[in-house]
């Protein structure tokens, strides 16, 4: 081919390209224009329900070694998650007075409790979640602390160090005291009259 | 010659004008569809969804967050109960999700949110057609906290006239942790029911993103 005709088809050669580089972008950005092209925006509602405490699990009271051990068993929402904590509360039987003995955080379902001595006390659990408090479960089963294990606990924890021979006994505090008590039956003795003695 | 390359010249320039004119022509007039699509043979498909409340779950653990609660250990929350209806012929996806408003105050926007329990336990009162009377109802709304899901990745693509339902409970768990309540929410809270407005975008979607569509 002559050198001057392919210099006449160079002119002709620009449109062309151009148009081809057109059509080339315009197709391979035709998808991408339609994917998300069509938008849309609804207001509607949604609805969600907080939950309610669970009941606690009635704890078991153990005397163990001068105190009351307890334990339960864990309390769970319906959906089956544990409950955030839980307190326990003590109460001496028949009375409506409840202290808190411990407040645990779960998984930890145990606690110690030292109870005054020769009263029958229950214990009650109730689930926590932050401020939120469930019903108390049923009461525990009464317990009574003998007074010779408190202060068994009394002497052992007085010691200085523990001692390798049980030599110590614990010394069982005489109960009840004796106390004196101020009978209005005793009446002053006479006062001895002299005896005539005969000289 | 240089007549030549002059009408050459000048007829590239034409066909690039063209081009793009064209181009942004078809552009501007797609952008402008929102919500609709030119569907063949001349049909105007319109994109439409419609957002609904749920069921409350009774069984739910939306309960006060921990304060040990962070970014490394986020609180569970609780699961928004709500279903998208797409009433479209064309499958979307949710792209969006976000807390509705609404004016209030002296030019403020507020939450629309409600609650039909009070802190100390009771229940909010209502008016006779069933809205609250004090318009959110219970004071237990202040301690609710919307949380927007943070992708949408794990959302399902949306068949043409196909519902999705949102309640937390399916595999990818869509809902869940929606909903909080704050660690110094009240007792009294506890068994109340919160309805939240949700503004939904969702957009066409033209091809699954490792999502087949729903049925």
């Amino acid at each position: 081919m002559p050198r001057r005709r392919r210099y006449r088809q160079v002119p002709w050669a620009l449109p062309i390209v151009a148009a081809a580089v057109l059509a080339a972008t315009y197709l391979s950005a035709r998808p991408a224009l339609a994917a998300g092209s069509f938008t849309t925006t609804v207001v509607g509602s949604a609805v969600a329900e907080s939950a309610v405490m669970p009941m606690g699990k009635p704890a078991t009271a153990t005397i163990v070694q001068g105190s009351v051990g307890l334990e339960w068993a864990p309390a769970t929402y319906g959906s089956g998650r544990e409950v955030g904590g839980y307190i326990v509360k003590r109460q001496v039987l028949g009375s409506a007075d409840a202290v808190q003995v411990c407040a645990v955080a779960s998984p930890l379902r145990t606690c110690q409790d030292s109870p005054p001595s020769g009263q029958q006390v229950i214990y009650t659990v109730i689930s926590t979640e932050q401020l939120w408090r469930g019903p108390a479960s049923p009461p525990s089963a009464p317990v009574t602390m003998p007074a010779a294990a408190l202060a068994a606990t009394t002497v052992a924890s007085a010691l200085p160090a523990p001692s390798p021979s049980p030599t110590l006994s614990a010394t069982p505090t005489p109960s009840p005291a004796v106390t004196p008590s101020p009978t209005g039956t005793a009446s002053p003795s006479p006062d001895p009259t002299p005896v005539p003695t005969p000289s | 010659m240089k007549r030549k390359f002059l009408i050459s010249l000048l007829s590239t320039v034409g066909i690039l004008v063209v081009g793009v004119g064209v181009a942004y022509a078809t552009g501007t007039f797609k952008a402008n569809q929102d919500g609709y699509r030119q569907a063949g043979e001349g049909q105007a498909a319109r994109l439409t969804m419609r957002v609904e409340a749920g069921t409350a779950d009774a069984n739910s653990a939306l309960v006060p967050d921990s304060n040990q609660c962070g970014v490394s250990n986020p609180c569970p929350g609780g699961a928004l109960s709500f279903s998208i209806a797409n009433t479209s012929d064309l499958p979307i996806r949710v792209t969006q999700i976000a807390e509705a408003t609404a004016p209030c105050g002296l030019g403020g926007q507020c939450a629309v949110v409600s609650s039909n329990k009070n802190g100390i336990g009771t229940f909010a009162p209502r008016n006779a057609d069933g809205t609250f009377a004090g318009g959110s109802g219970g004071d237990c709304v202040g301690y609710l906290v919307f949380v927007a899901p943070p992708n949408f990745d794990a959302w399902p693509t949306i068949g043409a006239n196909s519902t999705l339902q949102v309640n937390g409970t399916d595999n990818s768990q869509l809902g869940a942790g929606m909903i909080h309540l704050s660690s110094n929410t009240p007792s009294g809270c506890q068994g109340a029911t919160f309805n939240v407005g949700l503004n939904v975008t969702a957009t066409e979607a033209t091809q699954a993103r490792g999502f087949p569509p729903l049925p």
